[in-house]
């Protein structure tokens, strides 16, 4: 894995060679729609033709060389049936095939017996062109529904309500809400949807495997049919906080997002959160090995809830 | 001159696919244009531009020309190998590899998903998407080192990392990497640690600055059955324990995912939950503050209750 810098040409041969197959199955493509596939400029693509027009077999007459038309704008080739088929698949491109495969056969649902069944045989197909064991050195797994998301990828394109059923963590709750979806973000390697939500008139994330389902949704409820949303996760309302880490630091900081390198574990860290309720409970997660300093409400409020918990214990015994 | 170049890569490529016998190299040098300059110069030149084509994945044949004299040897290159052989692909099978491409979208191997993609379509093969649900796969992949880690297990060549310790503290790593599997979003590579003997899991997204592979190829063997998310799920993910808890109705609900309900008492369930780790299932409780009971293991309970106690005198 050199750099890309010192193999240009060679980049630039191997597109070369697979831009003739691909021209010979799309006569009469535009620049511009070839560019894009091949994720080039049109004056690169201009100039890839350029240089295929002058390669051949040996003689190279214009009876053993390339043919090509292009000033019109649209593409046409003949006279290169040595380059017809398409190259082998190279080891990453086999790799993006055999993974992208093994996510979408974990998402598709076992009523869908005879896709599966086709998707296993790709994996195998893929993975012998890698070696005979890639299909089990290499695999996805995945992490949330892939039908829930092409729900979603289509009302994002037609902006179109969705009624959804969320699991909000923060407030351990089950419930409804209308929302018009905007984007899919990653954060800490979890997707989230981001949405306007009718419930609660403003702007939220969602985390994707906690969409428990999602349905087209004609209309925007009436305010009779909201339900008022409590302390929920609200981007306008950052709280900051500090915490004393006396052990397990490095879970510590990723579960409050905080960067491995710019923090001294051993001094007072500041951290922030959208939601009092979700930093009190990832506070007690980690039982007094994370220790809040300030601000004061919030020491009293974790104490407090712990002190509720532990009358749970006693009650039980008397 | 990267033009002059990839021309001549071209035509050596064409002129070595078309032959149906060996060409030596003083035929080479004499048909195919771009060969310039003193017999030691096209030599050279002829020998990167082998290496060049082994790189993009063109294999050179060589054979003796003639088993009498086998002074001169000579080059072709199979079109077998040269071109795809995934044999025959229905409209259905292509449209079902395109969702696979797909799923790279801004990811690691986006652009080697887009050239894979470029192949397909070239087979001319009118993709049939109406046979299939609408699906959108995503491939998630939290760190940079995916593709030098990717490369280590294909090649099966020993990779060095700085690891990050849950002490926070960097440690050098040399693996034999087995394999790079993923599970709930997260990738962890699989492989023998040289110093320790002995097989372990890494989440990539822990490793510290670049991982590097090492140049030379020492071989070392994995077990044939050996299969990545096999082993996560045996070593990482195995439910080992079961406890039983009082949890509030309506709450809990990331507890009651595949518990079984035992008895009901007023607002609190009692359920029976198999977990894998101690240490999360003692956070998991913990987070759930007074909305969960633990009634056992005792030694859970005894745990919970010492957290707790922890909790309030460290908040006093």
């Amino acid at each position: 894995m050199s750099s890309p810098k010192a193999n240009a040409g060679l980049e630039d041969a191997a597109r070369l060679l697979d831009l003739v197959p691909f021209l010979i199955s799309h006569q009469g493509i535009s620049l511009v729609d070839l560019a894009l596939q091949f994720s080039v400029t049109t004056e690169e693509i201009t100039s890839d033709l350029t240089t295929l027009w002058m390669c051949g077999l040996p003689g190279y007459t214009a009876y053993e060389l390339i043919d090509l038309s292009f000033e019109s704008g649209f593409v046409t080739i003949s006279n290169a049936e040595t380059l017809q088929r398409p190259r082998n698949l190279q080891r990453n491109e086999a790799l993006a095939l055999l993974l992208g495969l093994q996510t979408l056969r974990e998402e598709v649902t076992t009523e869908d017996g005879d896709l599966a069944i086709s998707i296993t045989q790709l994996i195998e197909k893929i993975s012998s062109t890698i070696d005979e064991s890639a299909s089990h050195r290499f695999k996805a797994g995945t992490s949330s529904s892939s039908l829930l998301r092409a729900k979603i990828s289509k009302a994002i394109d037609d902006r179109e309500l969705l009624k959804i059923v969320y699991h909000s963590s923060v407030q351990d709750e089950v419930g409804e809400r209308v929302i018009e979806p905007v984007d899919f973000t990653i954060h800490n390697g979890m997707e989230y949807l981001e949405a306007y939500c009718h419930r609660s008139f403003g702007y939220r994330t969602f985390r994707l495997d906690r969409i428990i389902s999602a349905s087209s949704q004609k209309s925007i409820p009436t305010a009779e049919n909201r339900k008022q949303g409590g302390t929920e996760l609200d981007n306008e309302n950052r709280s900051f906080f500090s915490i004393c880490i006396s052990s397990r630091a490095r879970d510590v900081l990723e579960r409050f997002s905080i960067a491995h390198s710019d923090s001294d574990i051993n001094a007072e860290i500041s951290a922030q959160s959208f939601s009092p309720e979700w930093t009190i409970r990832e506070v007690m997660s980690f039982g007094g090995e994370v220790i809040v300093s300030s601000p004061k409400s919030l020491r009293s409020a974790i104490r407090a809830r712990a002190w509720r918990a532990l009358e749970g214990y006693s009650h039980q015994n008397g | 001159m990267a033009s002059r170049k990839s021309e001549r890569l071209i035509n050596l490529t064409m002129a070595l696919l078309a032959t149906r016998r060996y060409l030596s190299k003083s035929e080479i040098f004499r048909t195919i244009d771009g060969y310039s300059g003193n017999e030691e110069s096209k030599e050279r030149m002829f020998e990167r531009d082998k290496d060049d084509l082994r790189n993009i994945g063109i294999a050179i044949e060589v054979r003796s020309q003639d088993p009498l004299f086998d002074d001169e040897p000579g080059y072709r290159i199979h079109p077998e190998s040269y071109s795809l052989a995934l044999g025959d692909l229905s409209g259905a099978e292509i449209a079902i590899l395109s969702l696979a491409a797909q799923a790279w979208r801004g990811a690691a191997l986006s652009e080697s998903a887009q050239s894979a993609l470029v192949k397909l379509r070239s087979l001319g093969i009118e993709s049939d998407f109406d046979s299939l649900p609408a699906l959108s796969p995503k491939v998630h992949i939290d760190s940079s080192n995916f593709l030098p880690l990717a490369q280590a297990v294909a090649e099966r060549r020993i990779v060095a990392f700085t690891y990050l310790s849950s002490q926070m503290v960097g440690e050098e790593r040399r693996i034999e990497p087995y394999g790079l599997g993923s599970r709930k979003g997260v990738w962890y590579l699989v492989g023998r640690d040289l110093t320790r003997d002995a097989i372990r899991t890494f989440r990539i997204s822990r490793i510290i600055g670049e991982a590097s592979v090492e140049k030379n190829r020492e071989t070392f063997t994995v077990e044939s059955a050996f299969d990545v998310l096999h082993y996560l799920d045996s070593n990482l993910f195995v439910e080992k324990y079961r406890a039983r808890v009082k949890i509030r109705l309506g709450k809990g609900h990331t507890l009651r995912t595949g518990a079984t309900i035992i008895s009901s008492d007023g607002d609190f369930e009692l359920l029976e939950i198999q977990y894998q780790n101690e240490a999360q299932f003692l956070d998991q409780i913990l987070w759930h503050a007074d909305d969960v009971i633990v009634e056992s293991p005792i030694f859970l309970r005894e745990q919970v209750m010492g957290k707790l106690n922890n909790l309030v005198t460290t908040h006093e």
